[in-house]
C-alpha cells in the first residue's frame, strides 16, 4: 500500500486480513457502549468520515472469524481489538456471536421507488429484496469463512413453523436458492425497461414476497474452521449501509418495519445525518448529552447512536495516535526508519516572530503602559501573572491582553453587573491556559505566527472525525515523506505543520459539493468573521477566542418555522462536519443554541477549538448571511 | 533504479522545496505508475525514470530544465494502452453509425428513423455482414479489435493486413456467402459493399493518401489499385472504402478529406467516407508560437545528426513540422517534437524521453 492516508478509510480494502491491519481499537470502545445495540433497530448515524462502514466491515462474519483465527499468532493491535470486541461481547470465548452482513443501500434499492406502483406495493418490494440479498449475504459470508453451506442449520423462531416450510429453513441448500430465485425475480423487475403492471406482479414465476426476517432466530454450525470444532449458534444480524441513499418513505419505512420486536436479528441502518429528521438528530445530540443510566430510560424499540459523540479531546487523541500508527507502519519509507509514531515528526517548538515584529509588539505595549490608569505596582503585578516559560512573543501577547483586560475595568460598579470574564483582582496572579492561547490566536492573525502544530493540536481539529484526521495528517505525512526522499531530517517545524494544514484545510472547504454547499459556506463565512473579530478583541474576552455562534435557545425552537430557509442548509452543514450543533447552553445565566464551527473551517479561519466560546447573536443574523 | 532515489535525483535537479516535492512526488508516482512506465520502448531496469533523469540532464540551466519539466507535465500526451483500446472499442460504433447514416440517405430517411423502418434495420443488418474490416499495420490492433466486437463482427470479416491474396479473397468469399445464407440473405450478392481500412494514428494524413511526383501514393492507393481486378467478384460495384483511424490530428483530418476528395474524383471505381475515433484539437499543437521558452528549448537542444531523407531537414518539431506533443504506448510517432524521441549520435547530443523505435529502413539502416 503506498499511502494508506490517502484511500478513502477502508471502504478499498476487501480482504478482511488488509482491513484489520487498519483498524483501531480506541473508537469501539466509545461506540459499543449500550448493551442494547442487538435487540432492537439501531440507526447509526454519522457524518462522512466518521467509521460508520469501517465498523459495519468490522462486524461482517469473515472478518470476525479471520480475527479470531489470527488473534493467537497475532501482534498487541490484533489482540487488543479483540479485547475490546470480547468485552463488548462481540466476541464470547473468541467465536463470533454474530453472524453480520452488510447491505450497501445502493442504487437497486432505491430504484425501487421509481417503479410505478402504489406506495404499499414498493415497501414490500424493497422488504422482500432486503430480506432476500440479507439471506444470500449471510450465506456468502460463511462460505467466505469456510463454513459447510449444507451442515448449518438455520433455526425458525418458536411460532414460525408454516413459514419454515415455505422459506426451505429446514434445507440451507434449498434455503439459499429460493432467496436467489426471489432476489432475481424482483431484481428484473427493478431493472426491466418496462416493469410489469401491478396486477402483473401477482402473477410473476416467482412469488416476490418473502418474508425471513421475522421467522429466524438463529444460524446453527457444526464448525467454524480455524476457530471452533464445537457447534456454534450464531445470531443473525443485518447491516444497512448508507441507508440515506434510500428515498426518505423507503428509509421511514424500514426504520418503522426494522422496530418490529418479533424480529430477533440484531439490525443497524447506517446512515449520514441528512438521511434522518432534523428533530430527531436534534433529540439524538440532545440525549447524547446526558448521562444514560442503565434502567432510567423507558423502553425504546429504536436507538439512534452518533458516531460522533460529544468526545473529550484525550479520548479522540488516543484513537487518533492509535490510526496513524496503525497507518504509518504500512508505509515501507517510515517503517524502514522505524518511525511509527506520528508525533516523533510533529515539532513542537514554535518560532517566534521576526525582530522587526517583535519590537512593533513590544512598541504597542509600551504605549498600553502608559496610560495614567496603570501604576508602577499595577503593572508590575500584571507582568508577575504572565507564565514564565512562554517564548518572549507570547509572553508580551499574553502581557497585552491582561494590560487590556486592567484598562477595561471601571472602579465604580457596573450597573449590569460585574464582568463575569474577569476574575476579582486579588484572584487574578494566575493567567488561565486559555488565555495564553488566545494570545497565540492574536499572534496568528496580526503576525502569522504559526498555531496548528503538534499532534495534539492537528487531532483536535478533527472533531472527533477520524477521515478528517486522516486527512489532515496525510498532508503532513506527504510532506514528511518528500523529506525522507530529499534526505532532509524526518520531521516537520511548526511553520511547514501549520502551513499544510491550512492548505488542507482551505482546500477541503474549497472542495465541498454537498446539497446547499454553496449556502453552508456563507454562513460559516459570517459565523467566522465574526468569531475573529470576537477573538482579536485586545483584552481577549474569551480567552482562546470564539469558534461559534450562540442565538437565544428559544429561537432555535421555532426555526423551522421562522427560518425555513435555513433548515436544510444547517441540516446539510451538520451532515458533512461544516459545523456542529450544540443546544441548551447555559451561559450567563441564559439558555443558548450554539453553531460550532467545524474543525476545517475553524482552521480556515485561523480559529481555535475552545468549545462554548460564542459571539452573541440572533437566528436573524444567520438567515441573512445565507440570503447575500 | 529505486523510486525514492530517482525521486530523490528529481528533486535536486529542479531544485524543488519540500512543498514543490509534495506535489510533484504525488503526481510523478501516479504517472509513472498509470502511463509512463508501460512505454514499450524501455527496457526492464531503464524505464521512465532512468529517461526523465538523463533527458533532464542534457539542459544545462535550471530554468531550462524547469521549463522541460513542465512541458511533460502539461503538454505531453501519453495514449496509454488502456486509453488507445478504449479508443479502439469506439471504432465499430462509429462505423455502424455512419452505415445508418448511409441507408437513411438511401431511403430518404432521417437517421432517428431508421431504427423502426423495417427495411432500413434489414440493409443495415445486410450491409453489417457484407462488412470488410482490414488492419492496415501493427498500429491497428485488429486482434483488439476482433476481441471487443466478438459476436457481433465474424471472424471472417476480419483481415489483419491489407495485403490480400486471391486465395484469401476467395476464402472470404465462400464465409460470407455462408454468412449470408445463414442469416436470411440467401438473394443477396456474396461482395463486400463496405471495406473499413483501420489504422491507429495518423498526423500528417501523408501516409494514409499523397501526391508526390505526379503520381498517387499511400495505403490507400495502395489497396485501392491492388483491390481494382476483385471488384464484382469479391467486392461491389462502388463499395465505399471507409477509413477509420483510432486518434488524428485536426492537420490530418484536413487533409486526408482534401486529399481523399481528389483521388475519388480520379478513381471512379470506389466511394470514400473517413472517420475517426478521436481527433486531436489544434491546440496540443506545439509551434513558433507556443510559449517563447519552450520553443527556444526545443530549437536549442537540436541536433543535425537526426536528419535524413525521410525526415526531412530542420525538424525539430517532428516529421512535418506536426509539433505534436504525442506519445503512443507502443512507440513514439516521429510527427511528435524531436526532444521526445530522437536520439543524437554525439554523446552529448540530444537523448530522447520516450525512444523511438525506427521503422523505415533505408540501404539496411534504419531512419
Amino acid at each position: 500500500m503506498d499511502n494508506p492516508f490517502k484511500k478513502r478509510a477502508t471502504e478499498y480494502i476487501a480482504d478482511p486480513q488488509g482491513l484489520l491491519s487498519l483498524l483501531s481499537a480506541e473508537p469501539l470502545k466509545l461506540f459499543l457502549d449500550e448493551d442494547e445495540q442487538f435487540d432492537r433497530v439501531v440507526i447509526v448515524v454519522g457524518t462522512p468520515g466518521s467509521g460508520k462502514t469501517t465498523i459495519a466491515k468490522l462486524f461482517e462474519f469473515d472478518t470476525l472469524v479471520t480475527l479470531c483465527s489470527l488473534v493467537g499468532i497475532a501482534g498487541p493491535n490484533l489482540r487488543q481489538l479483540a479485547a475490546v470486541l470480547h468485552e463488548k461481547k462481540v466476541l464470547v470465548d473468541n467465536i463470533p456471536r454474530f453472524l453480520a452482513y452488510r447491505l450497501p443501500a445502493g442504487s437497486s434499492l432505491r430504484d425501487i421507488w421509481e417503479l410505478p406502483y402504489q406506495e404499499t406495493i414498493k415497501h414490500a418490494l424493497l422488504r422482500s429484496f432486503i430480506q432476500a440479498r440479507a439471506a444470500l449475504g449471510w450465506m456468502r459470508r460463511m462460505e467466505r469463512a469456510e463454513v459447510r453451506i449444507a451442515e448449518v442449520t438455520i433455526v425458525p423462531r418458536e411460532d414460525a413453523e408454516s413459514q419454515a416450510q415455505v422459506l426451505h429453513l429446514n434445507d440451507p441448500i434449498k434455503f439459499r436458492e429460493h432467496a436467489r430465485v426471489v432476489e432475481e425475480q424482483i431484481f428484473r423487475v427493478i431493472t426491466a425497461l418496462v416493469p410489469p403492471r401491478e396486477e402483473e406482479l401477482a402473477e410473476l414465476p416467482v412469488p416476490i414476497r418473502y418474508n425471513l426476517f421475522d421467522s429466524i432466530r438463529a444460524f446453527r454450525v457444526p464448525r467454524i474452521p480455524g476457530v471452533s470444532e464445537t457447534e456454534v449458534e450464531l445470531q443473525p444480524m443485518i447491516i444497512i449501509d448508507d441507508a440515506h441513499e434510500l428515498h426518505p418513505a423507503q428509509f421511514g419505512d424500514t426504520d418503522l418495519w426494522l422496530r418490529n420486536r418479533e424480529i430477533k436479528l440484531a439490525r443497524w441502518m447506517l446512515t449520514r445525518v441528512d438521511a434522518i429528521g432534523h428533530s430527531d438528530f436534534r433529540k439524538a445530540l440532545s440525549e447524547a448529552e446526558q448521562e444514560m443510566k442503565p434502567g432510567t430510560t423507558p423502553q425504546r424499540d429504536r436507538v439512534i447512536k452518533l458516531m460522533q459523540k460529544d468526545r473529550t479531546r484525550v479520548a479522540f487523541r488516543s484513537i487518533a495516535r492509535d490510526v496513524s500508527r496503525k497507518y504509518l507502519t504500512q508505509m515501507p519509507i517510515f517503517a524502514r526508519r522505524g518511525l511509527d509514531n506520528l508525533d516523533r515528526c510533529l515539532r513542537e517548538d514554535a518560532p517566534t516572530i521576526n525582530q522587526t515584529n517583535l519590537k512593533a509588539l513590544r512598541e504597542e505595549v509600551r504605549r498600553m503602559e502608559r496610560s495614567p490608569k496603570l501604576g508602577a505596582k499595577k503593572l508590575q503585578s500584571i507582568r508577575a501573572a504572565v507564565p514564565e516559560h512562554l517564548k518572549p512573543d507570547v509572553a508580551e501577547a499574553v502581557y497585552r491582553i491582561l494590560l487590556s483586560r486592567e484598562l477595561k475595568k471601571t472602579p465604580q460598579d457596573d450597573l449590569f453587573g460585574a464582568d463575569e470574564d474577569l476574575e476579582p483582582e486579588e484572584e487574578s496572579l494566575r493567567t488561565k491556559p486559555s488565555v495564553v492561547i488566545g494570545a497565540e490566536i492574536q499572534l496568528l492573525h496580526q503576525f502569522e505566527r504559526p498555531f496548528y502544530f503538534g499532534f495534539d493540536r492537528v487531532a483536535d481539529c478533527s472533531t472527533s472525525n477520524i477521515e478528517q484526521f486522516i486527512g489532515l495528517a496525510g498532508s503532513l505525512v506527504e510532506q514528511i515523506e518528500a523529506k525522507i526522499i530529499k534526505n532532509k531530517d524526518s520531521s516537520l517545524d511548526a511553520k511547514e505543520q501549520h502551513k499544510a494544514v491550512m492548505d488542507r484545510a482551505l482546500d477541503t472547504m474549497r472542495r465541498w459539493d454537498f446539497p446547499h454547499s454553496d449556502a453552508a459556506r456563507k454562513l460559516v463565512a459570517f459565523i467566522g468573521q465574526r468569531c475573529i473579530e470576537k477573538s482579536l478583541e485586545p483584552n481577549a474576552p474569551l480567552g482562546e477566542g470564539a469558534n461559534s455562534f450562540g442565538i437565544p435557545q428559544a429561537e432555535m425552537e421555532r426555526f423551522q418555522e421562522t427560518a425555513p430557509a435555513l433548515a436544510p442548509v444547517l441540516h446539510y452543514a451538520l451532515a458533512y462536519n461544516a459545523l456542529s450543533l450544540k443546544e441548551n447552553y447555559l451561559c450567563k445565566g441564559k439558555v443558548w443554541c450554539l453553531f460550532e464551527l467545524g474543525g476545517i473551517p475553524s482552521i480556515a479561519h485561523r480559529l481555535p477549538q475552545a468549545k462554548g466560546n460564542f459571539c452573541e447573536g440572533k437566528l436573524a443574523d444567520l438567515l441573512g448571511a445565507i440570503s447575500e | 533504479m529505486k523510486k525514492q532515489l530517482a525521486l530523490h535525483l528529481l528533486s535536486q535537479l529542479l531544485e524543488w522545496d519540500t512543498n514543490e516535492s509534495t506535489a510533484e512526488f504525488d503526481w510523478l508516482r501516479m504517472m509513472v505508475e498509470a502511463k509512463f512506465d508501460h512505454y514499450q520502448g524501455y527496457t526492464p531496469g531503464e524505464r521512465f525514470y532512468v529517461h526523465f533523469i538523463h533527458w533532464l540532464r542534457q539542459f544545462s540551466t535550471l530554468e531550462e530544465r524547469r521549463v522541460a519539466y513542465e512541458f511533460v507535465k502539461s503538454r505531453l500526451i501519453f495514449i496509454s494502452q488502456r486509453e488507445m483500446h478504449h479508443l479502439v472499442s469506439l471504432t465499430y460504433p462509429v462505423i455502424q453509425r455512419a452505415t445508418r447514416r448511409c441507408i437513411a440517405d438511401e431511403l430518404g430517411l432521417k437517421v432517428h428513423e431508421t431504427w423502426l423502418h423495417p427495411q432500413a434495420e434489414s440493409q443495415i443488418a445486410e450491409s453489417s455482414i457484407r462488412t470488410l474490416y482490414v488492419g492496415l499495420s501493427d498500429g491497428a490492433r485488429i486482434d483488439v479489435f476482433r476481441r471487443e466486437n466478438e459476436g457481433v463482427i465474424s471472424n471472417e470479416q476480419v483481415v489483419a493486413s491489407s495485403e490480400i491474396t486471391l486465395k484469401k479473397w476467395v476464402d472470404l468469399k465462400d464465409e460470407l456467402r455462408k454468412l449470408l445464407d445463414t442469416r436470411g440473405y440467401a438473394s443477396s450478392e456474396a461482395t463486400f459493399k463496405r471495406i473499413c481500412l483501420i489504422d491507429d494514428f495518423t498526423a500528417s494524413g501523408s501516409t494514409m493518401v499523397r501526391y508526390k511526383d505526379n503520381e498517387w501514393k499511400g495505403k490507400l492507393h495502395r489497396f485501392c489499385n491492388a483491390s481494382l481486378p476483385y471488384v464484382e467478384e469479391f467486392i461491389a460495384k462502388r463499395a465505399l472504402i471507409h477509413v477509420h483511424h483510432y486518434l488524428g490530428t485536426e492537420k490530418a483530418k484536413a487533409k486526408i478529406d482534401e486529399l481523399v476528395s481528389a483521388y475519388a474524383n480520379q478513381v471512379g471505381d470506389f466511394q470514400f467516407l473517413m472517420t475517426f475515433s478521436h481527433v486531436l484539437s489544434g491546440d496540443v499543437v506545439v509551434d513558433d508560437a507556443a510559449d517563447e521558452k519552450l520553443v527556444s528549448l526545443i530549437k536549442k537542444h537540436y541536433d543535425k545528426s537526426i536528419e535524413n531523407s525521410h525526415l526531412g531537414v530542420d525538424v525539430w518539431y517532428g516529421y512535418g513540422q506536426c509539433g505534436l506533443p504525442v506519445v503512443l504506448d507502443h512507440n513514439s510517432p516521429n510527427n511528435s517534437i524531436a526532444l521526445i524521441w530522437a536520439r543524437g549520435e554525439h554523446a552529448d547530443a540530444m537523448r530522447p524521453l520516450f525512444p523511438r523505435k525506427q521503422r523505415h529502413v533505408q540501404h539496411g539502416q534504419s531512419v
